[in-house]
């Protein structure tokens, strides 16, 4: 990755010498028209800031919300335009300030008018409407923008070319404004000067709205030998960047594999190849900004006694594992704000998963493949529920249903391998189990686990993203326990087990008792074969999505 | 008047820029080939325009789908272009390219989230994305689509 710092921030430097320069030049020339250097750092800053985060940002903006990018370009280049205006009439930028002052009693902050807050506002304009060709390795950035796969990485290596941009800009910049001090008509400091300036930004904004900017770039590209245009494509064919880039943009087939039984934690980077793929790429929502592990899983758990947990309430919600005699509960409460707890029990790899926004707690064995490795929050959410990825191959999986979903493992049609958990309150699980150990707070993160961060999701009907045929038969979040047997399903509500402790029922041929434990466990025995059957507890809307013909059990 | 001097010159700058400008549109215009069949436009074997017709075409005949989001300004679509145009017949059996006008055609741009020039999607015969990247020439799509 290092290696890609340098090539992106020379890369940034060429660029300015293609022909993408050209709608934004005279702006850059015009900057520093009447002598105020602050007014170049303005556009220059102002530029470099928002075209990171537009080249970063602009495709999961346009996803989440709709907006198409042609939108966001217009409304860069209006803002342009209000700002080319205020330029050239001054008045109407004093009304503004007046206007401000009089309903919303606020008064602008003012500063002394060094030009860096008008070219900051310039900049950021051009920054979205800039859209300079590039060569492979911003392309490999681009690609993982377009897939909503940002890393810390790509954040660097966008801004470290943005930055190579602005060397060359700003000299430019401080060439024109050399250029225009040396004609002695020109006073600097004056109103008239700034009033160019605007006429230029007008003519700018005009320019680029009618496309006209693109036909003379097209025009020019034409009219130029390619070995001038492509300068910094060329420069970057030229040095060997192929596996650095193919770190970057990961994908499983690059990864050595690793045999069974074996120990693999790398940072891989999520698959992104959909062949073969359990989901459509479109019904996966970015969740969280940052990439993998936006939320951050707990990777080094520790635990404390019943005694030192005693910040925990008798009503606090908690995840409660009962396995091979080591009893430990996870309280909700830290589960919020990780969602995965990747924990050893009795030398066996178990990791605890819990969607905040379904209700749904699963345990999984950590495996892929045969090879243990961790889980972490993807920041993918598919009907509102957690995406997981893998550390060993970087595969994305389904929380709910425990399927390799995106990558190798859904090509081989993986399942994580399910270990009872079950979700109860602190009071009836430590009543049951004094001996049991707790999660503690120390997890590495500082995290206020006093805090729920949903607001009150858990309560209201709301839904934070889609839901694909959300089922409305019921409040969406009544909490229900979904048992799935020979590929039929059945949804209990939990509020059925208020009034008895044992139903029985028939899913299918198939007839099962549910029995609700001290513990606060409900046990599903199918009881032809006297097998268990692990339930799912979660809301009734997240296993309606994922169960869509799912029955529901009425007494 | 010295400021009506400056406005004056810049005014003859943009004045020019925008005659450049629409002599290259109207080049472009030229160099293009004549359209045949509106519908329906091969540029070389396995790589058309874009066109409704064309795309449901492809997925009759079970083809899997290529989107190039193409524009003549931005210098990489260009090179691929030009590489298209030349080895085009190299590719594949069952895949069609198709090349997405980047500056105008805005439905296409919204409904598959297009957001940069030289865009490339892959579609399954029955349109759904398997895999998007941006920018890279023949070669790199070579490997995308093996």
């Amino acid at each position: 990755m290092f290696l890609l710092l340098p090539i992106a921030f020379i890369s940034g430097v060429l660029t300015v010498f293609s022909p993408c320069v050209l709608p934004i030049l005279p702006i850059i020339l015009a900057s520093g028209i009447d002598g105020k250097i602050w007014r170049i750092r303005g556009v220059i800053v102002g530029l470099v800031v928002s075209f990171t985060i537009a080249a970063l940002l602009l495709a999961t903006v346009v996803r989440l919300f709709g907006i198409p990018a042609d939108t966001i370009r217009n409304i860069a280049v209006l803002l342009l335009v209000l700002f080319g205006l205020s330029m050239v009439f001054p008045i109407i930028w004093e009304k503004t300030q007046v206007f401000i002052e009089k309903y919303w009693h606020a008064k602008p902050i003012q500063t002394q008018n060094s030009g860096f807050g008008g070219g900051f506002v310039t900049g950021v304009s051009l920054g979205v409407v800039w859209t300079p060709c590039i060569g492979p390795v911003v392309a490999a950035v681009a690609t993982l923008a377009a897939v909503n796969s940002l890393s810390f990485a790509s954040v660097l290596i966008v801004l470290s070319y943005a930055l190579g941009t602005a060397v060359p800009l700003y000299f430019i910049a401080k060439g024109g404004r050399a250029a225009t001090a040396r004609l002695g008509f020109i006073k600097t400091n004056n109103q008239k000067i700034r009033q160019v300036f605007g006429v230029i930004i007008l003519g700018t904004a005009l320019f680029i709205w009618t496309g006209a900017d693109r036909n003379l770039q097209a025009w020019t590209l034409a009219h130029l030998p390619a070995s001038w245009t492509q300068l910094a494509t060329t420069f970057e064919n030229s040095v060997k960047v192929d596996t650095q880039l193919d770190q970057l943009k990961g994908g499983g087939k690059l990864l050595k594999k690793a045999n069974h039984g074996e120990t693999v934690v790398r940072d891989v980077s999520l698959q992104d190849d959909f062949t073969g793929a359990k989901v459509k790429k479109e019904d996966l929502f970015q969740g969280c900004f940052g990439g993998k592990d936006c939320i951050p899983s707990i990777d080094k758990p520790q635990f404390e006694s019943v005694q030192e947990a005693s910040w925990l309430q008798e009503s606090d919600v908690v995840f409660a594992i009962d396995y091979m005699g080591v009893q430990r509960a996870y309280p909700q409460r830290i589960l919020n704000w990780h969602e995965i707890v990747n924990d050893t029990i009795v030398s066996d790899p178990v990791a605890i998963t819990f969607c905040p926004l379904c209700g749904s707690a699963l345990a999984f064995e950590r495996k892929v493949d045969g090879v243990i490795t961790e889980l972490g929050v993807s920041g993918k959410l598919h009907n509102s529920d957690l995406v997981m990825y893998d550390r060993y191959e970087g595969n994305l999986w389904q929380q709910i249903t425990g399927e390799g979903i995106v990558g190798e493992a859904a090509r081989r049609n993986e399942k994580l391998k399910q270990v009872p958990i079950i979700t109860t309150t602190w009071g009836e699980w430590k009543k049951e189990h004094p001996n049991t150990q707790v999660l503690s707070r120390e997890t590495g993160y500082s995290r206020n686990y006093d805090q729920y961060p949903y607001g009150t999701y858990e309560q209201d009907d709301q839904l934070l993203f889609g839901v694909k045929g959300l089922d409305k038969s019921f409040q969406i979040k009544t909490v229900v326990y979904g048992v799935e047997i020979d590929g039929l399903s059945k949804a209990y509500p939990e509020s059925v087990f208020d009034n008895q402790k044992i139903i029985e029922d028939q899913i299918g041929n198939v007839k099962l008792q549910l029995e609700k434990l001290d513990s606060g466990e409900i046990k599903v025995t199918n009881l032809e074969t006297q097998e268990e059957i692990i339930p799912i507890r979660l809301f009734w809307f997240a296993w309606a999505a994922f169960h869509p013909d799912t029955q529901l059990y009425s007494n | 008047m010295k400021s009506t001097k400056i406005f004056g010159i810049i005014g003859v700058l943009f004045i020019a820029l925008f005659a450049i400008s629409f002599i290259g549109r109207i080049n472009n215009k030229a160099n293009s080939p004549q359209t045949v069949l509106a519908d329906f436009q091969e540029i070389s074997p396995h790589y058309f325009d874009y066109s409704e017709g064309t795309l449901a075409q492809a997925y009759g005949n079970g083809n899997t789908v290529l989107f190039f989001a193409a524009t003549a300004w931005c210098n990489t679509c260009s090179a691929l272009d030009k590489e298209l145009k030349e080895r085009s017949a190299l590719l594949p059996e069952g895949i069609t390219v198709l090349k997405i006008d980047y500056d105008n055609d805005s439905v296409n741009k919204a409904k598959y989230g297009i957001t940069q020039q030289h865009t490339m999607i892959y579609l399954d015969s029955q349109g759904n994305e398997i895999k998007r990247w941006v920018g890279g020439g023949f070669d790199t799509l070579v490997a995308q689509i093996n």
